[in-house]
């Protein structure tokens, strides 16, 4: 137990304060936990169900709501379509982020150019601008270059989204490498992409793997481009949620049952990336 | 060249390596051999590569970054100076038509108002509740991983879909808040169709991810402390609020300063919520910035006038990000 950090809170605390301390964290842990427990539980209900005038814990619970999403029913769509645009907009840009950051950051941490600091700066600085200022631009652009509804389109804007955040996670990871050990790879004669690929990608596929999630997350979850630059061909699952959101009460077991759906690749993928989580929000800030 | 063919002498030594790689990599290592045409050619662009890898290797992700955040942000400035709807095909020159329009627009000023109130509240009740967040998760306390684990859900469920479980939560006559309310006998606003307790309703569903958000930053920043300071000032007698106060938050402050900064830009982008949970109602009583110039755009069309009010809030929001700028420089 010495190994673990000690704060404010723990010192040689009384009996008393520890318990009250402990079902305070489980009060507020909860409170954050209970509306994702109560979206799943919602779309396990049906429609008169999930509308009652006091919310009930008890009911009789049906499927009904995720095989209507599933299947589509009574002239509702279907989630597949938009699951599979959204499965090939996140992976593609995810690699292609990838492929462009590792490049990037390695020659970024390893030897800066000069005005490194600028081009560093340049790419996070990109990721702070309000997309509402960009949108109407690229709107048009798009219409232009006939990528409306494409799913090529989201994946080249994903990608460049999520490249600044990308570079700066792996830079930070990149710089814990013990410089002797790419100085030895340098000195051993081994041309830059195999410096890559058989020293540098061995040492930092923890960190590459965190990066992946980070961008999968961030790319799953866009909802403000995609809702405006696609309707059908390269709608994402959050497009699908958006069309069931004018109507007040009718769709709320169905729509929470979608949501669910929605939600679950990125809460396996965040489960999976936690420990580096908060690297990836701090763009590599925080470790 | 000298220093080509001194890179080859050390290569040459090791020949073992040649052969994991093919013929790629003979044609990279080995000399370039005269005669061999196209092959030495290749092995001259694949050195000069490897020597300019350095400049290069941003270049592609910059270019892209560039391209498709810098150029539409330029494009939309000059959209500002000009009348353009899409209804109609031409449009022309407007000057300064479109900002002096803003500047009288009584629906710009609360939407100003509301951009302010929205990400001030925000960030201090996020900066709060994510600080004590972080503290009671730092505790060395027996399964504290489970809830290390649970306490970040909110901040991986889609703006979209937290924005669904809200609206549902709010709701007057199905949802939790007020059944609570009337559990514990209190009166149960219509939350989302009053102009006093919509906004406060937004607030709520953004600090519900927000918080969370700071929290996960503090706690990281709280768990890397040194502890000697802590001991010794414990040592000397000082009370928990002392040493909160002279000691955690001045070793925390840079961790917060980012978090701050980072929060600040996201709520000045809140976008998600106002669409599905408020829509910007009642009235305008919920309509910020980002959300007024998302409708101006879409729903009224007038993207003239929509590009001028968003870079009226790229101007609101040049002191976050110069902020912002600061500190990565300085972590940089």
């Amino acid at each position: 137990m010495k190994q673990q950090t000690r704060t404010l809170a723990d010192r040689q605390a009384k009996p008393l304060t520890k318990l009250l301390l402990g079902v305070l964290t489980w009060i507020v842990v909860l409170i954050f936990f209970f509306p994702v427990l109560w979206m799943a539980l919602t779309g396990l209900k049906s429609e008169t169900d999930a509308n009652t005038s006091t919310p009930h814990f008890i009911f009789k619970p049906t499927f009904a709501q995720y095989a209507s999403v599933w299947k589509g029913a009574g002239g509702l769509n279907g989630l597949p379509p938009y699951l599979e645009h959204s499965v090939i907009v996140t992976v593609v840009s995810t690699l292609l982020v990838l492929l462009l950051a590792l490049p990037a950051a390695y020659a970024l941490s390893i030897r800066p150019v000069r005005k490194w600091r600028d081009v560093l700066f340049f790419f996070i600085s990109t990721k702070m601008l309000p997309v509402v200022g960009a949108i109407i631009p690229l709107y048009l652009i798009a219409r232009n270059l006939h990528l409306l509804d494409h799913v090529l389109l989201l994946i080249i804007l994903y990608t460049a989204i999520n490249l600044p955040i990308a570079v700066w996670m792996l830079r930070s990871f990149l710089l814990e490498v013990p410089a002797e050990v790419i100085e030895a790879a340098r000195v051993d004669g081994a041309g830059l992409v195999r410096q890559l690929r058989r020293v540098i990608i061995p040492i930092i596929s923890p960190g590459l793997a965190a990066t992946a999630l980070i961008c999968f997350i961030f790319a799953w979850n866009e909802f403000f481009l995609a809702v405006n630059l696609t309707t059908v061909n390269g709608a994402t699952v959050p497009i699908y949620l958006v069309g069931f959101v004018q109507p007040e009460g009718p769709f709320l077991a169905h729509l929470s049952a979608a949501a669910t759906i929605a939600c679950l690749p990125v809460l396996l993928a965040g489960w999976a990336a936690q420990d580096k989580l908060v690297r990836g929000l701090s763009m590599g800030a925080v470790k | 060249m000298a220093r080509a063919s001194s890179s080859d002498a050390t290569r040459a030594a090791t020949p073992a390596d040649r052969g994991v790689t093919g013929q790629a990599a003979a044609t990279l290592d080995g000399r370039p051999v005269p005669g061999r045409g196209g092959v030495a050619v290749l092995a001259r662009i694949r050195r000069w590569l490897d020597r300019r890898f350095f400049v290069l290797a941003p270049l592609p992700g910059f270019v892209l970054v560039a391209a498709v955040t810098l150029v539409p942000i330029v494009l939309g400035i000059y959209l500002s100076f000009t009348n353009y709807q899409p209804i109609h095909p031409t449009y022309q020159w407007s000057g300064l038509v479109n900002y002096r329009g803003l500047v009288h627009d009584p629906q710009v000023h609360q939407a100003v108002k509301n951009t302010v109130i929205f990400a001030g509240f925000g960030l201090v009740i996020e900066m709060i509740l994510g600080v004590g967040l972080a503290l009671l998760l730092a505790r060395p306390a027996r399964g504290i991983s489970v809830f290390r684990t649970l306490y970040v859900l909110p901040l991986m469920v889609a703006g979209i879909a937290s924005a669904v479980a809200w609206r549902a939560l709010l709701n007057t006559s199905s949802g939790w808040i007020n059944y609570l309310f009337s559990v514990v006998g209190l009166p149960q606003p219509n939350w989302l169709a009053s102009p006093h307790t919509a906004m406060p309703s937004v607030l709520l569903a953004d600090v519900w991810s927000g918080a969370p958000t700071v929290a996960i930053i503090v706690l990281a920043g709280l768990l890397a402390m040194h502890k000697d300071p802590v001991e010794a000032a414990r040592v000397d007698g000082a009370t928990d609020w002392q040493i909160f106060l002279r000691i955690t938050l001045p070793a925390l402050r840079p961790v917060l300063a980012f978090a701050a900064v980072f929060r600040l830009v996201d709520l000045f982008r809140q976008i998600a919520l106002f669409q599905v949970v408020t829509g910007g109602g009642p009235g305008l009583a919920t309509t910020v910035l980002n959300f007024f110039v998302y409708q101006t755009t879409f729903v009224f069309g007038e993207l003239g006038y929509g590009a001028a009010l968003a870079v009226l809030l790229i101007v609101m929001m040049i002191i976050p990000l110069a902020l912002f700028a600061r500190l990565a420089r300085r972590s940089a």
